[in-house]
């Protein structure tokens, strides 16, 4: 090689060791590995109260889990499990015994309101006019006192333990000094935490896992549920790197066994595997420096450009190993750069689509091939290959096959094959946009995650009805007048449970109202108790003094208090515009008859949405599809353009390998009822940029051996490294792998099916590595 | 969840207080023996007189009925007058003349059942125990460690001699609740034998 031609090389030498220097460096100081499945979705753009209501509501469940636990000695093993979840440095707060939770000023916040907060029972009492009961509960209570502030003048008739018993979840317990729930007669253990990072960072879901599973070993008979994101977040990013790393460690083997039988020599598969990491290198430095961080989908998806930017190392290799010391870079050198602009239009188009998940992927993928381009031009040719017989014969056979094959599929057949998989296609294939696409738990923790759920009466916050009013009197009246049609819901079984401020904290007209019932109470009653306690009947004035002092309970008050802590993400006050808002959100099984019921419900009031979010993200995935779609599409007909200003009317055969394929596998999955979805669509994104090589290549030198060697590796090695997800049972790995598999068969295929038929002239297997070393054919 | 639980739990406490009190026995002398010999007490009943002063309205509330503990399963406390109200605690929760109270913990009467059991670890979780004297005159102070109790109930103060006489609970804001024991009616099985050495 020439001396000008190291120049370049080595200044792509120093631009990556640059770009290790800042890789290892960026991962070092922990750059972070994100799991997280939502950021790979576009920001929703809608009203401002339902992005801050979705982050709102979802908050709590991302940043906190609750862990049951059923064990033999169940002091033992929660303060077992509590020490292993502390020492793990995961959490902020582990809640598990009663003094865990805080109790401060109860009495403070609810105490002067009391005669304003009547629960259903106790109004009804009173409504009844039959209040003897409340009489004799009353004597009794102020002889010893069985709850909080149960005094003679301030609360004789223990309204505030009245109302604390409507507001308490009637499920807890405490056995020994661990609070604890009751589920199917078993006492279980109630642990909440705190997580003290992020729910999606790898490390701490680490941390925490292995605490737990040190418990379990530690105590095998003891069973554990779980509820939180953090552990499905573990899930997903523990399955898919478990089965990236088999899967990929597996088809990583098989891939350099067929390098090694068909080149005989560790130096060009090294030289082989060179482009590979310097491309990677090259990414992730790229998307570290652009993106401060990269999605594990983003790699797992990056890692598919193996396929495509082997396939310039393998053409080159295959060219200089058969041509020996003919070879000659600039001959090859239009094919690698056509193959290089279309592969890199293939992926750089999903950096148009609105996903930064996807712009992510496209970055990395650009960069990757990229990279690896370079250093196949670059730094290849500076490296010695071994012309070895073993690879001459295989190229020679596997060119017969070739023959074999060739012209079987003309330009008339292929366009009425083309219409009828179109046809087909467009008339029967279904989409899937639903989001257990990209639901990675296992069986088990999903289980977990209901019967918690369902036992808790916790929600994702991911169901909800927003309801806005132009102050806070009006939201709660409001959300007062739907606790009616949502308890008969619940009670028909069609709704599993609702949360709502309206419980805590009753609008003023019905505080006002409780508290003429109240006084009513105490004018039928109150004589008749001190009298029989012994207590002066001069008390009575003071105590309706008290009575009618009393203030209204605020939202703000109770909100602020620590007992309105879990509330607070029900509120969002003020959204703009003049309007409050504030939501309900519901839980458990939500039927067809309820979503009906509240949808007409939200249609005939504008103050009232409902908000369905798994709904909404399932219809964000559809559009991005559809849009994936659109761009692959418009990129094919750009390109297509672009070839055919050098191939003319051969053409056809260019596009065929790659068009052919990605018809093939979309009139499969609609005639065998597969739903296309997007991953199956990234992945035909793969098949794209490998059938545009093949087909390049064999038009740039359609009688050399070599480019035919170096296509039929070339696809394999890809099925061997993607074919082989199509067995993940992680779904998203699944679709990539099965599309990947019928792909890229199909592509090897008609590459071969789609050449022109030649005449017998005898073919040398080398030296032909110049363009147009053929006559033009058209079609 | 939050709170509530523990709001349950302070009030079934304070409710239950004095019942478990009440079935302390006199010659324990330290955590410990207290522990061994609430294992192995047997069956305690008698009548009570009670007393609620009221501080801020210096005036008081009487009251006057008897109680039962029976070993490990139940402990009954019978207001008589001035209302007739019994409250009984065992496995399966309080009950409030014989109707269980809506909602109330059953976990807190195990609790109360553990800890007449001996498994005194949990009350020393709950409350700093000083135990002073020796069997023919002790007293004992209870004072509570959380913030949360300590917030309502300044200590609980326990005196006397081959058994428990007299229970005193000084609230946070100068209330006072006195229960007096009365001695037993029948054989309580008080093991007077047994010498026990204070520490």
């Amino acid at each position: 090689m020439t001396r000008a031609s190291r120049l370049p090389a080595l200044l792509w030498l120093l631009v990556l060791m640059a770009c290790l220097a800042f890789g290892s460096w960026q991962l070092l100081r922990g750059a972070s590995l994100d799991t997280r499945i939502t950021a790979l979705l576009p920001e929703t753009h809608q009203s401002p109260g339902v992005d801050r209501a979705n982050d709102q509501l979802g908050a709590p469940f991302t940043h906190r889990f609750v862990l049951l636990l059923d064990a033999e000695h169940p002091n033992e093993a929660a303060a077992a499990l509590a020490r292993d979840i502390e020492s793990a440095d995961v959490v902020d707060q582990l809640r598990y015994r009663p003094g865990d939770y805080q109790l401060d000023s109860l009495i403070e916040v609810l105490g002067p309101s009391r005669y304003r907060l009547l629960d259903d029972t106790l109004r009804a009492a009173i409504d009844s006019g039959d209040t003897d009961a409340l009489h004799r509960q009353a004597l009794a209570s102020l002889v010893m006192p069985t709850g909080l502030d149960q005094h003679p003048v301030r609360d004789p008739f223990g309204l505030l333990d009245h109302w604390l018993d409507s507001q308490l979840s009637t499920r807890f317990d405490t056995r020994g000094d661990l609070v604890t729930l009751e589920v199917d007669g078993r006492a279980l253990v109630v642990m909440t935490g705190t997580l003290s990072g992020n729910a999606w960072d790898t490390g701490l879901q680490d941390r925490l896992t292995d605490a737990i599973t040190q418990f379990e070993r530690d105590y095998p008979e003891a069973r554990l549920w779980r509820s939180g994101m953090v552990f499905h977040a573990a899930d997903g990013a523990h399955q898919a790197k478990s089965e990236i790393s088999t899967i990929g460690l597996g088809s990583l083997i098989g891939v350099l066994l067929i390098l090694l039988v068909v080149f005989r020599s560790p130096v060009t598969i090294a030289t082989l595997v060179l482009p590979l990491v310097t491309g990677g290198v090259f990414a992730l430095a790229i998307t570290l420096w652009w993106f401060q961080g990269i999605h594990l989908l983003t790699i797992a998806f990056g890692s598919s450009l193996i396929g495509v930017a082997i396939d310039y190392a393998l053409h080159l290799q295959c060219a200089r190993t058969l041509a020996g010391h003919d070879f000659r870079l600039r001959h090859m050198l239009p094919g690698l750069a056509l193959g290089l602009v279309t592969s890199v239009m293939a992926y750089v188009v999903q950096a148009f689509t609105p996903m930064p998940g996807l712009r992510q992927m496209a970055v990395f993928a650009g960069c990757g091939l990229v990279g690896a381009w370079l250093t196949v031009v670059l730094w290849l040719p500076l490296t010695r290959v071994r012309t070895t017989e073993g690879t001459r014969t295989l190229a020679e056979r596997l060119w017969r096959v070739l023959d074999r094959l060739r012209g079987r599929l003309g330009p008339r057949l292929a366009l009425v094959l083309a219409l009828m998989a179109i046809a087909v296609a467009g008339l029967r294939l279904q989409g899937d946009d639903s989001l257990r696409l990209i639901n990675t738990s296992s069986q088990q923790l999903l289980g977990d995650e209901a019967l918690i759920q369902q036992e808790l009466g916790r929600d994702t916050g991911t169901v909800y009805l927003l309801i806005t009013a132009h102050d806070t009197e009006g939201f709660l009246g409001r959300a007062e007048s739907l606790s009616p049609v949502l308890d008969s819901l619940v009670q028909g079984g069609h709704l599993g449970g609702y949360a709502s401020l309206a419980e805590h904290v009753p609008s003023k007209a019905r505080q006002n109202a409780n508290l003429a019932r109240a006084r009513e109470l105490y004018q039928q009653q109150l004589d008749r108790v001190y009298a029989s306690a012994g207590l002066p009947p001069a008390l009575y004035e003071r105590a309706i003094e008290t009575l009618e002092s009393s203030p209204p309970l605020a939202l703000a008050r109770w909100l602020a208090s620590p007992l309105g802590e879990s509330d607070r993400r029900l509120w969002l006050g003020d959204i703009g515009k003049g309007q409050m808002g504030g939501m309900i959100t519901l839980n458990g099984e939500i039927d067809t008859y309820a979503r009906q019921q509240l949808a007409s419900l939200a249609r005939s009031d504008e103050n009232i949405e409902l908000v369905d979010r798994v709904g909404q993200i399932s219809e964000v995935l559809g559009k991005l599809r559809r849009q994936i779609a659109q761009w692959v599409a418009a990129a094919l007909i750009a390109l297509t353009v672009i070839l055919a200003l050098r191939y003319r009317w051969r053409t056809w055969r260019v596009i065929a390998p790659a068009g052919g394929a990605i018809l093939t596998v979309l009139t499969l999955y609609a005639l065998l009822g597969v739903p296309l979805n997007l991953f199956h669509q990234l992945a035909l994104l793969l098949v794209l940029g490998i059938g545009l090589d093949a087909g390049i290549f064999m038009q740039e030198h359609p009688r050399a051996h070599h480019a035919w060697l170096a296509i039929t590796l070339s696809i394999l090695s890809s099925l061997l490294a993607f074919g082989l997800l199509a067995f993940s049972a992680t779904p998203v790995l699944h679709h990539i792998g099965m599309t990947t598999l019928i792909g890229l068969a199909s592509v090897w295929l008609l590459t071969a099916l789609v050449q022109r038929r030649t005449s017998r002239e005898p073919t040398t297997p080398h030296a032909r590595t110049r363009p147009h070393d053929t006559t033009h054919d058209h079609g | 969840m939050s709170h509530r639980t523990r709001l349950r739990s302070l009030t079934a406490l304070m409710a239950t207080l004095p019942l478990w009190l009440a079935a302390l026995p006199a010659h324990a002398m330290s955590l410990d023996e207290l522990a061994e010999h609430l294992a192995a007490q047997g069956d305690v009943a008698g009548r009570f007189e009670q007393t609620r002063y009221l501080a801020d309205l210096d005036t008081q509330i009487d009251g006057r009925g008897h109680y039962r503990f029976e070993q490990g399963d139940r402990v009954v406390w019978s207001l008589e007058t001035p209302v007739e109200e019994t409250m009984e605690l065992s496995e399966a929760g309080i009950r409030r003349n014989g109707e269980r109270i809506d909602d109330d913990p059953a976990g807190v009467a195990t609790l109360i059942m553990q800890l007449l059991n001996g498994q005194l670890s949990t009350l020393a979780d709950r409350f700093e125990v000083t135990l002073e004297g020796d069997q023919t005159a002790w007293h004992a102070t209870l004072v509570p460690r959380q913030q949360g109790l300590a917030d309502y109930l300044d200590n609980i103060d326990m005196r006397g001699d081959d058994r428990l006489e007299q229970i005193n609970m000084a609230m946070a804001d100068g209330d006072r609740l006195n229960i007096h024991l009365l001695p037993p009616e029948e054989g309580p099985g008080v093991p007077g034998s047994s010498s026990q050495q204070a520490p």
